[in-house]
């Protein structure tokens, strides 16, 4: 069972959730407990990332387990709608409509998020775009913006109405390092009034955003702590050669002819600085 | 709701394609002035013009932004039927300038169209997400296409529901799609 607590104030509580698709069991008995703050999802392809911020989201249901979204039971049809009017969702690879403008785009998602009153939401729907660096683009159609650009619209649309649970399926995907860094300050506002939880495979992205991790694999939450105790986890672990180590239980270049190492220190070899990176790269090792 | 709803309908309508529709409907129109000109019965034409009509009326359920849109407030059920409405009305008006149009010698009415477009959104409800509005869009052409198989007995009545009984068929599908409601 994996606990996580970040700060005071429980938003979203997991029990044993568990779903499945035929023989492939995606999430597999995870257990959350989620405060304010920025909860980073961090594992290898098809660890079950997605589906659990589906199931996070109310997109899906479990197949099993209990689940609390800002102290509601999605299950019940009359919460689940409650906790959409709260609810901030950016799927992966989001597909918008290509004949409107970013404008439009956000505010037509506010009209569904219920908010009818017509000024509000355009005075909001500008300043989500003008977070999201847009400004200058929110009257073109979406159509003749980049990838960078159309992720920031999904991106300003998950904001609207300044949710209290944002989730985010790789909200970094396509955006410049400038975009990345205007990301974070527009997560830092939101997670000081509710919680974000984020999928990324960026394990730099979760040392600089996120006050938690948890990192899944094979549908399990195999670890969970802040990003330094990740990178901790790898402290005496990880070390430097010019050789491949038959002992490391991973090894990559680093550079020409130069190996990083992780796994259990050879005698007589001085360890490197841990990075997110190698604690993650330990930590999903270990669990298989 | 209603306020949500009303505000929703200009942009649901900007978001829906329309280029199916008008393409089905010029050929329709066209088959019909045909059958009409050659003074032919034109059942056939209007059991045609059923599955296609609500083929495209189905086909507009698909929503490029589904999957930014599945958590808003507004359930997925209430989108489908603000698209429905949005497609439906030109669908029946279209289905009117047919009847105008021709002469025929069974029943003229909408009821075969509607009970086909139920069995689609029916279908759509629930398909697998991935390919609902696909699968639920085929299903009033492959309904039309098994009229032709050489079956007999119950099978053979039951192919033909959606013209003969169409209001049960209707009832049936609007069970199925309040059953998955939640869908």
């Amino acid at each position: 069972m994996t606990t996580t607590h970040t700060t005071t104030g429980t938003l979203l509580a997991a029990g044993a959730l568990t779903k499945r698709f035929g023989p492939l069991t995606a999430v597999d008995h995870v257990d959350l407990a989620l405060g304010r703050g920025v909860v980073g999802l961090l594992g290898p392809n098809g660890a079950g990332k997605t589906t659990l911020l589906r199931i996070l989201a109310t997109v899906l249901a479990p197949d099993e387990g209990s689940l609390s979204l800002l102290g509601m039971d999605p299950a019940r049809p009359s919460s689940r709608t409650e906790i959409r009017r709260h609810l901030g969702y950016l799927p992966q690879s989001p597909s918008l409509y290509a004949g409107f403008t970013p404008l439009e785009m956000v505010d037509y998602v506010a009209i569904l998020k219920e908010h009818t009153d017509r000024d509000w939401r355009r005075r909001e729907a500008r300043n989500v775009l003008e977070a999201v660096g847009l400004g200058d683009r929110m009257h073109k159609r979406i159509r003749t913006l980049s990838g960078g650009m159309k992720q920031r619209v999904a991106l300003a649309a998950a904001l609207i109405g300044s949710p209290d649970l944002l989730v985010l399926d790789e909200p970094a995907t396509g955006l410049d390092p400038e975009q990345r860094i205007a990301l974070r300050s527009v997560l830092a506002e939101t997670a000081d009034r509710g919680c974000v939880v984020l999928s990324t495979h960026n394990t730099a992205e979760v040392a600089a955003l996120c006050q938690h991790v948890l990192v899944m694999d094979r549908g399990r939450i195999c670890w969970s702590g802040t990003p330094t105790d990740l990178a901790a986890e790898a402290e005496g672990r990880v070390w430097e050669s010019d050789a491949e180590e038959p002992t490391a239980l991973r090894s990559w270049l680093t550079g020409p002819g130069r190996r990083r190492h992780v796994g259990a220190l050879p005698a007589g070899t001085t360890p490197a600085v841990p990075t997110v990176d190698d604690g993650y790269l330990l930590v999903t090792r270990l669990s298989r | 709701m209603n306020a949500v709803l009303a505000q929703a309908l200009g942009p649901t309508a900007r978001a829906t394609s329309w280029r199916p529709a008008a393409a089905a409907a010029g050929v329709l129109v066209l088959a019909a002035l045909l059958t009409g000109w050659s003074d032919r019965p034109a059942d056939t034409v209007l059991a045609l013009a059923a599955a296609g009509l609500a083929a495209v009326v189905v086909s507009g359920l698909h929503d490029p932004a589904a999957a930014l849109l599945a958590p808003v407030p507004v359930s997925p059920m209430q989108r489908r039927l603000l698209r429905l409405g949005l497609l439906g009305v030109p669908a029946l008006l279209v289905w009117w300038l047919l009847t105008a149009l021709t002469t025929t010698v069974g029943s003229s009415g909408p009821a075969p169209l509607v009970a086909l477009t139920a069995c689609g959104v029916a279908v759509t409800v629930w398909a697998p997400p991935k390919r609902a509005v696909l699968v639920g869009a085929s299903t009033p052409v492959v309904l039309f296409a098994l009229q032709a198989l050489p079956t007999s007995g119950l099978v053979s009545d039951a192919l033909v529901w959606w013209r003969t009984d169409p209001w049960w068929v209707l009832c049936a599908a609007v069970v199925a799609c309040v059953a998955g409601r939640q869908r």
